[in-house]
């Protein structure tokens, strides 16, 4: 009986650890790095997502791996290495031995042109990595609860003209996109409001829900439906263009503030990365993104398709990063970040 | 009330279509599978089955879905009885009570009354989210970052002294549990603490990975450097398998006052299912009329908890399906699910998509008898997996907590964690200080800063304010006085003692 209960165990075991085992770790074949371009793409893909599965850049990402094999000739893999905000997965990415060999890429999204301002990481992402395409952007808007005061944005900025601090707005955490875009919007208005960090954006969308805050700086996809059932009132959008699902909500630009600012998502590779290589990805890349189904799925996800092949994608980037480093400058957020490090 | 049931009946008649059924089958199958592994998360587990899910229809891509999510519940007191190693972060309390229920041979009892609790926890919590779904989530609503705050505060007077041990080595390891969270990249302001130039430790310690440590390998190192006792390996005959009448009967209350609990609590942003398995072993144990039996194996501190938990996931799909809000991660995740298949959940969704919604809520209803009834037949399965010799399955548990560390992030650094805090505990647990304390202190740590910063922003920087407020006031000053009557009761003690001399 001892031999059963012994059998019993070491088959449930064996099952348990080859489901775990198969699961989560992929192991990925040595590719080395003299490949001809010919050749190349003649081996999967590895696409080290700095982010926890289920995120829209893992979202994204697991999207486009579905498309990769038919755009791109080879499977695309993904690998989640979440945490610090990108840091985690994105250091790990420019130490790895073989990140130029082609055969491994990365994400690229805002907050990665964001950290390297304020010092919190130990890379400058922007030079360790070679920018490949621009797939995702997702407009800043300025929301309030459905039972707010405010009606239209002059208003907000009426109010909060004469009483400045005392509208809290709430953003995705100190030096965010949400915070940067919030922070030039009290700049642009020439008014103050007082901040609120919240750990994540649903963190500040439940707050504002409930009318813990005034306002909510936060990226459409996140507060869109809510605007539409009348929970929330989005008052305006933090671009130059407005939507095609809310088109009666006005743009800051329009309103003569100057604030463009949106979540973006791309997609990079090593900062050494062969030229011929990174012009196959470039091609392929720009194939998925421009596919009819590709868009669709993605906007079911709430993400808006805006395209860049590299070489745009990379000026966008230095000048994304020129005027991250003038707002979080002249709006005090950068001696905000800095005081907290010391 | 009868609009109610008559959508509710429609939703059975979607749910009881073979594909749905399937779907709902296939669901809280990985659940329980997801459970009973340490290191694979719910989370991470629906993040896996996500483009398997590409392919199907709307209404069985998420029922599914849902069933991995409240079936993960079911399964995870299974390892916490068996090995003292949780297989989800909401399974930890059941460490204390259902393992030592496992070394005097009535595993089967403590995995047959888990399963029973959940099922009823599930059940009710579901009979909650079918007729009060929109009114609770407005009430939860009006709980902001103070409100958290002092939730969280209050959780901390009521938790520290969980087992019951020396008081002041319980204090220093919630101490040293909120120290633990304080590790890694802060969410407010993106600044990386304590990390000793360790790019990986950024996102701190995953709690689960701690929890494997401090309880699992803790509990290995012990069985492999002290003597051991000759375990008991006689048959385990089939009635004994299952709980006696007067198991069943001290079960009851727990069940139903952690299903209260937990639903409550599950509520509430933050890590609701390990909350409120806490909150109920703390209430449990204070009723009792025999405290000193637990931690030695008091069925309660298995019954309460496992029920606590499953209503804890029962009530967080309220926010989720009526305001279309996660208040934890694998809500979002579920929320991902839904969105997939072109459902925004939130407050159109009753009305959009009554099918999905009902069908769903119906399907809920029918996974948790599908649950019970796979999981009592395995009580007999796992139960006898104890009779084999700790020389075998001590290596093989050991490789199986390695893997699923290493599985909840694809990281090295969180084995290291493993073992470090393992030796750690291990040690330290030789002197008389309890390991529960210390997963208090870092299952709250978060959300206590968290709600401090945005508390005290939100209430103009004052303390006075943060008191005052009706809610967090009335909370934190419940706390204050608890605290009060915590510090007095010794020092009262020791001034009678001193009079007696």
């Amino acid at each position: 009986m001892l031999k059963k209960g012994y059998v019993l165990t070491m088959a449930a075991i064996l099952v348990i650890s080859s489901v775990t085992g198969c699961g989560n770790t992929k192991t990925d074949p040595q590719v080395s790095g003299t490949k001809q371009a010919q050749s190349y793409p003649s081996s999967e893909i590895k696409w080290l997502v700095p982010y926890t599965a289920g995120g829209s850049s893992d979202q994204m990402a697991r999207l486009i791996a579905k498309y990769a094999k038919n755009y791109i000739g080879v499977d695309i893999v993904i690998e989640n290495v979440g945490g610090g905000g990108g840091n985690v997965g994105l250091s790990q990415f420019v130490t790895t031995s073989n990140v130029n060999d082609g055969y491994n890429i990365t994400s690229f999204n805002t907050t990665a042109n964001l950290q390297p301002i304020y010092g919190t990481c130990d890379y400058d992402w922007l030079e360790e990595l070679t920018p490949l395409a621009l797939c995702v952007s997702i407009p800043i808007v300025v929301a309030v609860p459905g039972s707010s005061p405010f009606d239209t944005i002059e208003e907000l900025i009426d109010y909060a003209k004469a009483n400045p601090g005392s509208i809290q707005y709430g953003h995705a955490g100190i030096g965010s996109i949400t915070n940067v875009a919030g922070e030039q919007f009290c700049l642009e208005a020439g008014i103050k409001m007082t901040a609120v960090p919240f750990g994540s954006g649903a963190d500040a969308l439940t707050a504002v829900m409930g009318s813990q805050i005034d306002v909510d700086v936060a990226a459409l996809s996140e507060v869109l439906t809510y605007g539409q059932s009348g929970e929330l009132k989005i008052l305006a959008l933090c671009t130059e263009t407005v939507i095609e699902s809310m088109p009666e909500v006005p743009t800051l630009v329009a309103k003569g503030y100057n604030v463009d600012q949106k979540v973006t998502q791309g997609i990079a590779a090593g900062k050494d990365t062969d030229q011929a290589y990174v012009e196959v990805l470039d091609e392929g890349l720009g194939k998925i993104i421009n596919d009819e189904n590709f868009q669709k799925e993605l906007r079911d996800f709430g993400m808006d398709v805006e395209y860049l092949n590299a070489s745009d994608f990379s000026s966008f980037l230095k000048e994304q990063r020129e005027i991250f480093t003038s707002v979080v400058t002249d709006s005090g957020i950068l001696d905000l970040v800095k005081e907290q490090t010391n | 009330m009868l609009d109610t049931f008559q959508a509710l009946f429609q939703g059975f008649a979607v749910s009881f279509s073979l594909q749905n059924i399937l779907a709902c089958i296939a669901g809280v199958m990985v659940g329980t599978l997801t459970g009973v592994l340490p290191g694979i998360g719910v989370t991470g587990a629906m993040a896996l089955l996500l483009p398997l899910s590409y392919g199907m229809d709307a209404i069985p891509a998420t029922i599914m879905f849902a069933g991995i999510y409240y079936g993960a519940m079911y399964g995870g007191s299974t390892t916490s009885i068996l090995v003292n190693l949780p297989g989800e972060a909401a399974s930890v309390i059941t460490c204390l009570d259902g393992n030592q229920m496992a070394k005097k041979g009535r595993a089967g009892a403590a995995l047959s009354i888990a399963a029973i609790g959940s099922f009823i926890a599930g059940t009710l919590g579901l009979i909650g989210l079918t007729f009060c779904a929109p009114v609770l989530s407005r009430a939860a609503l009006r709980f902001g970052p103070p409100e958290y705050f002092a939730i969280s505060i209050l959780g901390l007077v009521l938790l520290t002294n969980l087992t019951g041990q020396n008081a002041v080595k319980s204090f220093l390891m919630v101490l040293v549990g909120l120290m633990l969270s304080t590790v890694g990249v802060d969410s407010i302001a993106g600044i990386t603490r304590m990390t000793f130039g360790v790019p990986s430790l950024m996102r701190g310690f995953e709690f689960g990975v701690v929890a494997m440590a401090v309880f699992g390998i803790n509990d290995l190192f012990k069985t492999l450097v002290e003597p051991q006792e000759e375990r008991v390996v006689g048959r385990v005959k089939f009635k004994e398998l299952y709980p006696t009448k007067q198991e069943f009967q001290r079960s009851v209350g727990p069940i139903f006052r952690g299903t209260f609990l937990g639903f409550l609590i599950g509520l509430m942003p933050g890590p609701a299912g390990t909350l409120a398995s806490f909150s109920s072993y703390s209430v449990e144990k204070k009723l009792s009329k025999h405290p000193e039996e637990f931690g030695q194996g008091a069925i309660e501190g298995v019954a309460g908890p496992e029920s606590a938990n499953n209503a804890a996931s029962s009530a967080a799909m309220i926010p989720l399906l009526s305001l279309g809000l996660p208040f934890a991660p694998p809500a979002a995740m579920l929320l991902t699910g839904f969105i997939v298949h072109g459902i925004t959940p939130g407050p159109t969704l009753i009305n959009q998509h009554p099918d999905v919604f009902w069908g769903l809520v119906a399907s809920m209803y029918i996974g948790n008898v599908f649950l019970i009834i796979i999981n009592l037949p395995f009580v007999g399965v796992w139960a006898s997996m104890l009779r084999t010799p700790a020389n075998i399955l001590m290596p093989i548990v050991m490789v199986i907590t390695f893997t699923g560390a290493f599985a909840t992030n694809n990281s090295i650094t969180d084995m290291v964690v493993l073992l470090v805090l393992g030796i750690f505990a291990y040690f330290i647990s030789k002197y008389g200080y309890s390991m529960a304390p210390l997963a208090v202190g870092i299952v709250l740590g978060t959300t206590i800063e968290k709600g401090l910063i945005q508390g005290m922003i939100i209430c103009h920087g004052s303390v006075w304010e943060l008191l005052t407020r009706p809610l967090s006031g009335a909370i934190l000053w419940i706390a204050l006085l608890l605290l009060a009557v915590t510090v007095f009761k010794p020092i009262k003690k020791l001034l009678a003692n001193s009079k007696e001399d």
